[in-house]
């Protein structure tokens, strides 16, 4: 056994004897989650899923999830900076932060509270959430991150509720200790309600030190229900993330993701879909942007396993310095799924001589009336359209900056404009590679 | 189109699938050091190639068969296969009329045009009977052109240098495990050597038959265009019908020295097992070149045939400006299984690849396209084209798509296309409001959905993969 995986195991025992007074059912979903963690252990780049990972920044920091909430009181800047207008929970360091976060203003139908709280409050309810649609027999960081389920958040819409203003998670992590955050976020969207929850992962400081954050979120979109997902993830340039997003969509549901990965020296971001009723539709968007020696790994798998859905994927990629890009993305079309319309694309914009990018578009088809395409491309900025510019007058730096924002602008500009749009520009505007330090406005 | 339609035009018997009575010279099944060793000495090989036998022998004992693939079958116990077949019959013929006449006969019904005054004048054929080579015409044609084309054993008796030298040089014998065992045991194959500068006045073509029951066929082909060369080689492959599996691990070695250029078309059309799945060839073949300076390699296939296909011919471009191609169609059936793609590694500059794959699967087929190209640090300004295409006849089979793309440069350009779909109705209804019937209106749909590879095959080639299709395929439309 590696002594990376003996500490986790070691990790969850202390934690699980720590709070040996829980209830039944959540002793037995931590326990069960341990004993996925430890058949499966730490992936290597053995692994098919993880070829292209290499989870040294994992396995050589020993991270821990802080026994005690952290003071977080002189947060509330950073808080201002990234917060959206609405109803808000704030973690720091994998803890709820109550000073920092807002339940003011929720809409009628709309419940959202911290996991602790739900927990105590809606044991039966959770029993029956955790763990549906994430399965920790498959992966071995959802088997963690149950192992060590305590913090996160419940969302949960009535029937018909319509929520206009966004649902904001802010995760900070304060770099000063290599701590462990294992977040569980699950999401119910009743028949035909509509809602946008937004994940925020960064870090605040003062330190800058190596964190892990390993997040699940498990949503069920019912009939006709519509959710409109966005991650975005600027941790500091040492910290790891993982991170996935299990969804089944219900008849005629839509699902929209969008994944910002900016962040950390290892991120990996999957998403999941399952159509589970006819009609559905999912459009899965993401945009990863990598400089010095950052490795943003992304994965995404779509199962169509009923007949008449739809979805739509775009990733891209910028990759600048050493960086390296990962993309990896599944449909799966069932024997069953006759009439699936399904399209994925891929693109990646290599920046420099030491950026990397690898592309694993994969389709599995076992339907004959289907649709289905993906598009993989790698390369540099077209040296037509610098050529274009250059010959207008424009200098050679302003001219890559423009095509290159251009480019990672298709993925930001499908973001229905309000103020989740502004935040992620905001965001993109800092890592770009020479970007002008300027606010967009919307 | 009607089911019962779509059975009747899928339920073509097997053309080739007869057995030719000759007496054969068989060694027991089983598989040892003993066993090699006597094969070598059969063949009477020099030391370095028993030595080299035995190393890739040793070095198989210790790998286990891969499983990633997708393709399933039962397991395949190596003690029951024989290693060695050979027609029995006097040890080397001066013409074609020594040749056992029913060999030639099965040869005939395979439209196989070993006479040379026949049919395709311009092709030398180097036909393989089950491990050894029969009869090579053309030879003194060739021979005044310098160019070698021969049996692998003899080769090894004429011209071990050259065998010495770059046998296991694209693919070692430590390389997979169908590769390493194909080492240690191949029998025979062809052997082909262009010298510098010359360009190949014929067409050179073997054509592998497995006969006898029982008996993996295990050749090993090994072509060296030498600098500013060019050849162009093909090779097709039948079976007869049998309700056991066969297996039929070959390893195939292309090296394109400077500015030399190979073509190496393959028409596949092994037994594929009855419509319940029994029987058929385990076509596990490992097939790769090397490209060297301003060279290029070129793989056509057309996979018609074999219970399971498995396989990815591959080119490495080593040298500046070198260039890769593959081009297949693959077509599966009933209960066929292919898994079949290609690798292209880019280390030269300015080197290029292009990749195009059109699947078709049919019945209960299952069609994996599975592709890596890869683009090294040192790979200024490569250039990748690639395109897959699924074409799904019948709501029983799959279509499945896995490529790879690793980029460690940033002045690649890296394209990978791929799309699934099925003949539409409205293309059939507009073939049919023009009167041509169902089954050559999906004919014709399902020859232009191939038609970007059938056009880099030679044209007698063309012509029997087009043939093929139709007897595998034709009409086979849900």
């Amino acid at each position: 056994m590696t002594s990376a995986l003996a500490h986790y195991l070691d990790v969850a025992s202390r934690f699980h004897a720590r709070d040996a007074s829980a209830p039944e059912w959540l002793r037995r979903v931590r326990a069960e989650g341990l004993a996925h963690f430890e058949r499966q252990g730490l992936p290597t780049s053995r692994d098919e899923a993880w070829k292209y990972t290499h989870l040294a920044p994992l396995v050589e920091g020993t991270f821990v999830p802080p026994e005690e909430a952290r003071r977080a009181g002189d947060l509330a800047a950073v808080v201002d900076r990234l917060g959206l207008p609405g109803p808000r929970l704030v973690f720091v360091d994998g803890r709820l932060a109550p000073e920092l976060s807002s339940l003011s203003g929720l809409p009628r139908g709309l419940t959202l509270k911290p996991l602790r709280d739900a927990l105590r409050e809606d044991g039966e309810v959770l029993e029956a959430l955790v763990g549906q649609r994430a399965l920790a027999s498959e992966h071995t960081f959802t088997a963690l991150n149950a192992a060590l389920l305590e913090e996160g958040a419940l969302l949960r819409l009535a029937p018909g509720t319509l929520s206009e203003v966004p649902v904001q998670l802010l995760f900070l992590t304060r770099g000063d200790a290599p701590v462990l955050a294992s977040p569980r976020i699950l999401v119910v969207a009743g028949e035909s309600s509509e809602a946008t929850l937004v994940e925020t992962y960064a870090s605040a400081g003062p330190g800058a030190g190596a964190t892990f954050t390993n997040a699940v979120t498990e949503v069920t979109l019912e009939d006709n229900a519509s959710l409109h997902h966005y991650k975005l993830q600027a941790e500091a340039d040492a910290a790891v993330h993982v991170g996935g997003l299990h969804v089944r969509q219900g008849r005629d549901s839509r699902f929209a993701s969008f994944a910002f990965s900016f962040g950390g020296v290892l991120s990996r971001n999957e998403v999941h879909s399952a159509f589970a009723g006819e009609g559905g539709e999912a459009t899965l968007n993401g945009l990863y942007v990598g400089r010095g020696s950052q490795h943003l790994d992304n994965r995404t798998a779509l199962d169509h396993a009923v007949p008449r859905c739809t979805s739509r994927e775009l990733y891209k990629g910028v990759l600048d310095d050493r960086a390296r890009g990962t993309f990896h993305g599944l449909i799966r079309v069932r024997p069953d799924a006759q009439r699936t319309d399904s399209r994925q694309q891929n693109r990646n914009l290599l920046l420099s001589e030491s950026a990397q990018a690898d592309a694993r578009p994969q389709l599995e088809i076992l339907a004959d009336d289907v649709k289905c395409a993906h598009g993989a491309a790698v390369g540099r900025l077209d040296a037509q359209a610098l050529f274009y510019l250059r010959s207008r007058g424009i200098p050679r730096a302003e001219a890559e900056r423009l095509l290159t924002h251009a480019f990672a602008r298709e993925v930001v500009d499908a973001v229905p404009a309000g103020p989740v749009r502004e935040k992620v520009e905001g965001l993109l505007a800092l890592k770009l590679p020479g970007a002008a330090r300027r606010e967009v406005r919307a | 189109m009607s089911t019962d339609t779509l059975q009747e035009l899928t339920r073509r018997p097997y053309e080739a699938g007869f057995v030719t009575a000759v007496e054969s010279d068989t060694f027991p099944p089983g598989l040892s050091e003993d066993v090699i060793r006597q094969l070598s000495e059969k063949k009477g090989e020099p030391a370095f190639l028993l030595e080299w036998r035995l190393k890739a022998f040793r070095h198989w004992l210790t790998m286990k068969e891969p499983t990633w693939q997708a393709v399933k079958y039962a397991p395949i116990d190596y003690q029951a296969i024989s290693y060695y077949s050979a027609p029995r019959q006097k040890p080397k013929k001066g013409s074609l009329d020594e040749v056992d006449p029913e060999i030639l006969r099965t040869y005939e019904k395979l439209g196989i045009p070993l006479h040379e005054q026949k049919l395709l004048q311009n092709v030398a054929v180097d036909a393989v009977f089950d491990s050894v080579s029969v009869a090579t015409t053309f030879k003194d044609k060739l021979a005044k052109a310098g160019v070698i084309f021969c049996s692998f054993s003899e080769a090894v008796r004429e011209h071990p240098e050259l065998v010495k030298k770059y046998l296991g040089s694209v693919v070692p014998y430590s390389d997979n495990f169908f590769a390493a065992l194909n080492s240690a045991v191949f029998s025979d194959g062809s052997f082909v050597y262009i010298p510098k500068g010359v360009r190949c006045p014929m067409e050179l073509s073997t054509y592998f038959r497995i006969n006898a029951a029982e008996t993996g066929q295990f050749e090993r082909t090994l072509i060296v265009a030498d600098e500013g060369s060019y050849v162009s080689y093909l090779e097709g492959c039948t079976a007869p019908q049998r309700d056991t599996n066969q297996l039929h691990a070959a390893v195939v070695e292309l090296v394109a020295l400077d500015g030399a250029t190979i073509k190496y078309s393959t028409v596949q059309n092994w037994y594929p097992g009855d419509a319940e799945g029994r029987g058929g060839i385990y076509n596990f073949v490992t097939k790769r070149g090397i490209a060297h300076r301003g060279s290029r390699i070129s793989w056509t296939q057309v996979e018609t045939g074999s219970a399971i296909t498995w396989k990815y011919p591959s080119v490495i471009l080593k040298g500046d400006d070198s260039v890769g191609e593959f081009y297949s169609v693959a077509l599966t059936n009933n209960l066929q299984q292919a898994d079949t793609g290609t690798k292209m590694v880019h280390i030269g500059k300015n080197t290029r690849s292009t990749i195009v794959s059109k699947g078709i699967s049919a019945g209960r087929g299952q069609n994996t396209y599975r592709g890596l190209v890869k683009v090294l640090k040192s790979a200024e300004n490569a250039r990748n084209y690639t395109q897959c295409d699924s074409l799904l006849l019948g709501d029983k089979c799959g279509a499945h798509t896995v490529p790879y793309i690793e980029v460690k440069n940033a002045s690649a350009q890296v394209e990978h296309e791929a799309s699934t779909s099925k003949i539409g109705e409205d293309q059939l209804f507009y073939c049919r409001q023009r009167g041509i019937s169902q089954e050559d209106a999906v004919s014709m749909i399902v020859n232009g959905f191939c038609r970007q590879v059938f056009k880099e095959l030679p044209m007698e080639f063309a012509v029997e993969a087009q043939k093929l299709l139709g007897v595998s395929l034709e009409g086979s439309v849900g």
